[in-house]
């Protein structure tokens, strides 16, 4: 065997050997770090996603009044509403930077697997999309009076996280897909909404009963064990079917 | 096979079509260790698909592609042994040079990624480049960072397509060196080019497609002149036969 050939597989049969899930997690995480470092240079889809997020909040805060007050209960739904549209912008950026240089191709061409590249840019998404939240929510809390209490605030934390989970992997698998497509950013919102649809009433719904004066912790605690059944059921679907998906 | 690496590539009588087109027809090319392949033709020949055939990113409509010892329905394995430079540099804007070689050092799990990235990167002439973001890049140079890049998790099958694109001639004195070395080391290497000249210095062996089908193939070197002579009597006198039939 060639020189080359046995340098080669000399490097790879490291990589072989750590083909775990704890490799999958580090190619994953290096993968996600790269897209921070990018992001963090050229800050554009931050800052567009904040900037738009804030927006709906605001707009929507000026449109649901009653008695020169905001009306509180609409707000878990524009909580949800401007997370969501926000994320739509920064999924499709994301993905679109691999396509920028053709990287895409690179990364299906290294050593690392499928899924640590579906989750590393999952993470990615993930962490984008919790920026986003870290201003949309104050926002919300500030125009429509909430005055969360820490319990609250800690409860609200745990339902976006499992609803922001569920939206990234299956935003950041239909933006991979709809990659070479040509309308690629009115068909993600086309075919991502309806399926994100029990997601977003579910985390809706949890959100609405944290916030309610009398927290229906039973009603609550139902509403994010389903969010989380969601997660779980399309990550692994997900997982399943990136590949197929962004071949040829 | 060990370890995953392979020393045959082989692509056996394949076709692609894309919707109404059929850029290749039965197309048999091998590729062995310690060779050059020059893959000449005229633009639209269907060069580049079958690069990408070799890359494995694409799939052939028919016929099977073979990497070593794997299942031809295995083929996707051969990846991580395979170094690709396209027209695209396959590389990050955003991220400086060094940054974007070692990202990818650490997917192939390069022992010192870092260092091994700057080690090339030097090589081709970029070291006082290495922190600038690859946006700011020249042709050249983002030809330069894409071979870093390409060869960095040490292929065993290295695909260039026009490598010589866009450098200056101590760059191109550079990548002529890389890829005689490529060959000592025992890589296999398919290049396209339509660079006569840097042709007939490196490859061992030429093939020759004219509309998707491999029209020549010539085992052993060939002087930039009797390339030339050689390269004309093929693919001009295929167009022209093709003209005529269609006539």
């Amino acid at each position: 065997m060639s020189a080359q050939v046995e340098a080669g597989a000399a490097v790879r049969a490291k990589v072989v050997a750590r083909q775990g899930f704890l490799q999958v997690l580090r190619d994953a995480a290096e993968i996600a770090k790269k897209d921070l470092r990018v992001e963090l240079r050229s800050k554009e889809i931050l800052l567009t996603m904040g900037y738009f997020g804030f927006l709906v909040v605001l707009i929507f805060s000026f449109s649901f009044y009653s008695n020169d007050a905001p009306i509180s209960a609409v707000a878990s739904g524009i909580l949800w509403v401007s997370v969501a549209f926000s994320g739509t912008l920064g999924l499709g950026r994301i993905l679109e930077r691999e396509k920028e240089g053709d990287c895409i191709r690179a990364l299906l061409l290294s050593p690392v697997s499928r899924p640590a590249i579906y989750l590393g840019k999952t993470f990615g998404v993930l962490a984008f999309m919790v920026v986003v939240e870290l201003v949309v929510v104050p926002a919300v809390d500030f125009f429509f009076n909430l005055r969360l209490t820490g319990e609250q605030a800690g409860l609200l934390a745990l339902t976006l996280a499992l609803g922001t989970i569920g939206y990234s992997v299956v935003g950041t698998l239909l933006a991979a897909m709809l990659l070479r497509a040509r309308a690629k950013d009115v068909l993600l919102a086309i075919v991502l909404y309806p399926l994100m649809l029990p997601v977003l009433i579910v985390g809706v719904k949890a959100t609405a009963a944290l916030i309610a004066p009398d927290l229906p912790m039973e009603e609550f605690v139902a509403w994010v064990r389903l969010l989380a059944v969601f997660d779980i059921v399309f990550l692994v679907a997900s997982l399943w079917i990136f590949e197929p998906l962004v071949m040829d | 096979m060990a370890a995953g690496g392979f020393d045959r590539a082989e692509a056996r009588n394949v076709s692609k079509i894309y919707g109404r087109v059929r850029a290749l027809h039965r197309v048999s090319l091998d590729l062995t260790p310690g060779r050059v392949t020059g893959l000449l033709g005229p633009n639209g020949a269907g060069k580049t698909t079958l690069l990408w055939l070799f890359s494995t990113l694409t799939t052939p409509s028919s016929g099977t592609m073979h990497f070593g010892d794997l299942d031809p329905v295995r083929a996707r394995e051969a990846r991580g042994h395979i170094g690709l430079l396209s027209h695209a540099s396959l590389t990050y804007g955003d991220l400086t040079a060094l940054e974007n070689v070692t990202f990818y050092a650490r997917l192939y799990g390069v022992e010192d990624p870092e260092g091994e990235s700057r080690r090339l990167l030097e090589e081709f002439g970029l070291r006082e480049a290495l922190d600038r973001p690859a946006k700011t890049f020249s042709r050249g140079m983002t030809q330069r960072l894409g071979l870093a890049r390409a060869l960095v998790g040490r292929p065993s099958l290295v695909l260039l397509d026009e490598p010589f694109t866009g450098l200056d001639r101590a760059s191109t004195r550079t990548v002529i060196q890389r890829i005689h070395h490529l060959r000592e080391q025992g890589a296999m290497v398919l290049m396209i080019s339509h660079d006569m000249e840097t042709t007939a210095e490196l490859a061992d062996e030429i093939a020759i497609l004219v509309r998707g089908k491999l029209t020549h193939r010539h085992q052993g070197r060939l002087d930039g002149d009797a390339l030339r002579a050689r390269y004309a009597e093929v693919a001009e006198g295929a167009g022209q036969a093709a003209q005529e039939a269609s006539a």
